[in-house]
């Protein structure tokens, strides 16, 4: 038991740095996940896509709004890589700009609905009485809401634009984080670490941040995980229907709404975003799987 | 059992009760709206006659109570967009097609998927599987509206075979239908079959083959009714989003369903509209994770209330 928790409270610290440590339940999983062919060329993806978002100003040939009305409509060539659209404007650039406004929305929905979620979580699972019973019809109300939809709903009502996108999807996103922290406190609550700690007289906060969290960490990290990819598919739903991502900012959703009209012509236009998203969608969702499978051997090989 | 039942169903009288509220309030805190003066410029009374045929005077308190009142009796006002038709009458006129059509896409998914699934799991590591595999994995990543686009082209553009769009004969529904069809599928397909493998090896699989039970009756008369609870927790709370219609494919093949309107009363602000299929959404949602929970106790003998 005691074990478990220090290592715990070691990754919690730094969880890239440590993790390569061999030995220890996160060595293992490391091990486990290295040998997992799909996850290990995801994780590569993952990490490229992430290096592509940052460097994004740095890398793109062009501005993502930058118009050459005498080169509209390119096919992919030696100028523009991935060719033009019916604006002129290069697509290499605009998809470079667009896997960076993606990864912005999903990171950040993921931040800031942790930052809700799991005191939230804690509050519910640690908390008696009246504070229960509040916080249980909260998680009720939210959970009957159905995501896309609530989500759609309030970006109309507050406007497009990154901000609001990244407000709605965490009003939608949250509550799944705070139901798998109460669930993780609900678990631990009266294991013999978190008593011991109790006995020797350590608040409630002490307990929360040094013993549950930690021993939380692994089912947090698999529902981070998972949830990246499904905030990405919502934003370019959102966008594809026009409410997501604000123009001129380019969006992946947006840029294959976009092509439909003039689909049998420029083709490219369509196709590469799509793979684009795809990719990352996949990536993800590989990634998350080759976690969920590492981090809990439990569960059994596939 | 009934006790609890009717705990559950109170409890959604309250959620949905929150919901009417907050939709309510959010609809009434944001500004602009079709009657403002930029969108129809009208003048004393006129206006004041449009307002209250909408049931937009008084205070939110007042609106909030006459609204409640009017929906409790079934009334639930005109949409802004369709000022002769009463919400209910417009609503029960839009979800036939999007009923007709969901219901077939859960009648075909369901039973496609997990076949596959199970499939795939059988022959897990083999050719079939990494077909399945693949298929399904491409299909859960691939929106549908861009599957839908691509139907159209192949079967209609390219062939001519079916129609682009539209809604009447049975030619109408084939293209929207596998566009509708192959997401829940390949969802259900990955689910399945990760289901059934760590099913297979559990210990009661083992016994079963130790007592010489043929392979091909270890599945149907073992497994399965063990993937029956996942199935019914997991497919179950999908079945009213699918009923309910989606926007992607009724705008992309002009079928006048339901799921067009989900979208369209919330960017038009068309309030009636927008707060009538709200509630119908939290109702039937609710009702569903109450069927899904009362099944659960039903199929595992485990569980009880």
């Amino acid at each position: 038991m005691a074990s478990t928790a220090s290592v715990g409270s070691v990754i919690g610290k730094t969880v890239g740095s440590q993790i390569a440590i061999s030995g220890g339940a996160f060595g293992a999983a490391w091990r486990r996940l290295k040998r997992n062919k799909p996850a290990t060329v995801s994780a590569v993806i993952v990490i490229l896509l992430i290096l592509v978002a940052i460097f994004a100003p740095v890398l793109a040939p062009y501005g993502y709004d930058q118009s050459n009305i005498q080169d509209a409509g390119q096919f992919p060539n030696a100028k523009h890589l991935l060719g033009t659209d019916l604006l002129g404007r290069d697509l290499l650039s605009r998809l470079i700009y667009a896997t960076r406004a993606s990864l912005l929305v999903a990171f950040a929905v993921q931040l800031a609905a942790l930052l809700v979620g799991v005191p939230f979580g804690f509050l519910a699972g640690l908390k008696r009485g009246v504070v229960e019973n509040v916080l249980n019809a909260i998680v009720m109300v939210f959970n009957a809401l159905p995501g896309f939809l609530f989500a759609l709903f309030l970006v109309t009502a507050l406007g497009s634009g990154i901000p609001q996108l990244i407000f709605a999807l965490m009003v939608t996103t949250w509550i799944g984080y705070a139901r798998i922290m109460r669930a993780e406190v609900l678990r631990l609550r009266n294991r013999d670490f978190v008593l011991a700690a109790q006995a020797l007289g350590a608040g409630s906060w002490h307990i929360a941040l040094r013993h549950l969290l930690p021993n939380s960490l692994t089912a947090l990290i698999i529902a981070v995980a998972l949830g990246i990819p499904g905030t990405i598919y919502a934003e370019a739903g959102l966008s594809f229907l026009g409410l997501g991502i604000r123009d001129p900012i380019p969006s992946w959703g947006k840029m294959i709404s976009d092509g439909i009209p003039t689909l049998r012509l420029f083709w490219h236009l369509i196709l590469f975003p799509l793979l684009a998203l795809s990719t990352t969608t996949l990536s993800f969702m590989f990634l998350a799987d080759a976690l969920r499978d590492a981090l809990d051997p439990s569960r059994g090989k596939r | 059992m009934v006790g609890y039942v009717i705990r559950r169903c109170l409890a959604l009288v309250f959620v949905v009760f929150v919901i009417s509220v907050i939709t309510f309030v959010i609809m009434y805190s944001v500004p602009g709206g079709p009657f403002e003066e930029r969108q129809m410029p009208l003048q004393g009374a006129q206006r004041e006659n449009i307002l209250r045929k909408y049931g937009m005077t008084g205070s939110i308190f007042e609106r909030y109570i006459a609204y409640v009142g009017n929906a409790l009796q079934g009334d639930f006002g005109y949409s802004f967009f369709s000022p002769t038709e009463r919400v209910q009458d417009l609503i029960a006129r839009v979800w036939g097609p999007t009923l007709i059509l969901g219901g077939i896409t859960i009648a075909i998914s369901l039973p496609l998927g997990v076949w596959l699934g199970i499939l795939a799991a059988k022959h897990k590591g083999s050719f079939l599987d990494l077909i399945i595999n693949t298929f399904a994995t491409s299909m859960t990543v691939i929106p549908g509206f861009v599957i839908a686009v691509a139907l159209i082209l192949t079967f209609s553009a390219r062939i001519r075979l079916l129609p682009s769009g539209g809604w009447g004969g049975p030619e109408h529904l084939v293209l929207p239908v596998i566009a509708y069809a192959l997401g829940p599928t390949a969802t259900l397909i990955r689910y399945i079959r990760g289901l059934t493998l760590d099913e297979l090896g559990l210990d009661y699989v083992r016994t079963a083959r130790a007592k010489g039970l043929a392979e091909h009756l270890i599945i149907p008369r073992h497994v399965f009714k063990n993937l029956m609870i996942p199935l019914v927790t997991v497919f179950g709370p999908t079945i009213p989003l699918i009923l309910t219609g989606s926007v992607f494919i009724e705008t992309t093949f002009r079928i006048p369903g339901l799921g067009q309107y989900l979208v369209s009363s919330s960017v038009n602000r068309d309030y009636p509209m927008v707060m009538a299929l709200t509630l119908i959404m939290a109702v039937i949602w609710g009702i569903t994770l109450l069927v899904t929970d009362i099944l659960y106790v039903k199929l595992d003998p485990r569980v009880e209330l």
